[in-house]
């Protein structure tokens, strides 16, 4: 027989694609952020949490996006069936639902639609917290993504599982590294669904404005002021809450509340311009054109990428307080 | 035509050119740092230009429609993203991760192929 026999072609080749199977495998079979939760002499959280009021809908075909909506969106008392979510969420060619659209529809059903940091600490911290997080998972390999939508409802470290309602099944153990596996490779993306004057578990400040700001562009403006109210007796010395909270305050018409919160914005941040900007606005329309001059001359002495919009503030103060 | 005609029509056309000058001066709050700019991060690439977002909208809208989205539906979804997540997708539809379950044929495609290398099968007969 030859060397190069079809039948031993046939077997190199088979080993082959073992081979490099295996080696993808392994490329992406690191779990680094279990084993170290798992390292933890203390995990700094209970050994094991379920939120089991958390409701099921079990996913019809492709729309697993439209089920794990509807599960958050209900669990944090809206009532909307998946069925109704899959006009807003299902992308036909694509059999499935992309991660914007499912935020866009969770604010449309004023709810804050919060991004959890990519950690597993993040993750669990929220069952924690009483709050089921919608996740992204790649079930499939990079090269041969399976992208899936599931809540994860739970968790035991002492069994190292995630518990999740995914898919048809309502109680899905999922070992820890595995989901930890299928996380990362889609990003160790995860979301939130809060009701206006809820809070996320994390302690972060700006993940909260970004979520207050696009929840603001769509809301009722009582249930936006209350988001906004929410997170600034949380973190009242963050910038960019006040800046917030000022922007819509102004919008609103209540100059006296916006200037307050410029206001406090140019004593925690002196050199920060568009406290002075927004501040010197403010007192613009409430006709303290003096005052509105003097500010606006401070975002200009800051200068800075803004600088054009501190120019414009800066005349429209100048001529206000001559016509005064 | 005499000249107390004249005059009272030419106080009314002053009025109005007084009035759709007013109209397309600047709104007063223009140079007021928005919320969207400080979402944006100050970056002046990112600042919120209205002509750009709506033709980015645009964009994200023919995608949509493209993938098969309904079009009765597509207008409310669009607009119902924000400006920072419609420069993030926006002509990448095609691409990004739609999340959908595992789909059947996918699943019976990975355990043929499974059972190919494991050589129980033979459908494959290049492998």
């Amino acid at each position: 027989m030859s060397r190069y026999s079809p039948r031993r072609f046939l077997l190199l080749s088979r080993l082959l694609i073992l081979a490099v199977i295996a080696a993808l495998l392994a490329g992406c079979s690191t779990t680094p952020q279990t084993n170290a939760l798992l390292a933890r002499k203390t995990p700094g959280i209970p050994l094991r949490m379920e939120l089991t009021t958390v409701p099921f809908h079990p996913q019809a075909q492709y729309q697993c996006g439209p089920a794990a909506l509807a599960t958050v969106l209900e669990f944090s008392g809206t009532e909307v069936s998946p069925a109704a979510l899959v006009p807003q969420v299902y992308v036909p060619d694509r059999q499935g639902s992309f991660q914007v659209e499912m935020l866009a529809a969770t604010r449309r059903y004023q709810r804050l639609a919060y991004i959890i940091e990519p950690t597993l600490d993040a993750l669990l911290a929220s069952v924690v917290a009483g709050q089921p997080v919608l996740i992204l998972q790649n079930l499939g390999l990079d090269w041969y993504p399976q992208w899936h939508y599931a809540v994860v409802v739970g968790y035991d470290l002492e069994r190292r599982q995630i518990l999740l309602r995914s898919g048809v099944t309502e109680r899905y153990e999922m070992a820890m590294k595995l989901f930890e596996r299928t996380w990362r490779r889609a990003g160790h993306w995860g979301m939130v669904a809060l009701a206006p004057g809820e809070l996320p578990a994390a302690d972060n400040a700006r993940a909260y404005f970004l979520s207050a700001a696009a929840f603001e562009t769509h809301a009722p403006a009582e249930l936006a002021d209350t988001a906004w109210r929410t997170g600034l007796e949380r973190w009242p010395e963050s910038i960019e809450l006040l800046m917030g909270h000022g922007n819509f305050l102004h919008h609103q018409g209540d100059v006296t509340a916006a200037t307050e919160r410029f206001r406090t914005v140019t004593t925690l941040a002196p050199g920060y311009g568009p406290g002075h900007n927004n501040l010197a606005q403010a007192l613009m329309t409430a006709g303290r054109f003096d005052e509105a001059l003097a500010a606006a001359q401070q975002a200009v002495a800051i200068g800075g990428e803004l600088e054009a919009a501190y120019q414009a503030t800066l005349r429209q103060a100048e001529e206000a307080s001559q016509g005064d | 035509m005499s000249l107390t005609n004249l005059k009272p029509r030419f106080f009314v056309s002053l009025l109005m050119l007084v009035f759709s000058l007013a109209c397309i001066q600047a709104p007063v709050h223009a140079a007021m740092i928005g919320t969207d700019v400080l979402v944006a991060g100050t970056e002046l690439e990112m600042q919120r230009d209205a002509l750009r977002e709506q033709l980015m909208r645009d964009d994200v809208m023919e995608e949509l429609l493209a993938l098969g989205v309904d079009p009765a539906t597509v207008n409310e979804r669009v607009n119902r993203m924000t400006a920072a997540e419609i420069s993030q997708v926006q002509g990448q539809l095609d691409s990004l991760p739609a999340g959908s379950g595992l789909g059947t044929v996918a699943l019976v495609l990975l355990i043929l192929i499974l059972l190919e290398v494991a050589g129980v099968i033979d459908i494959f007969p290049g492998l």
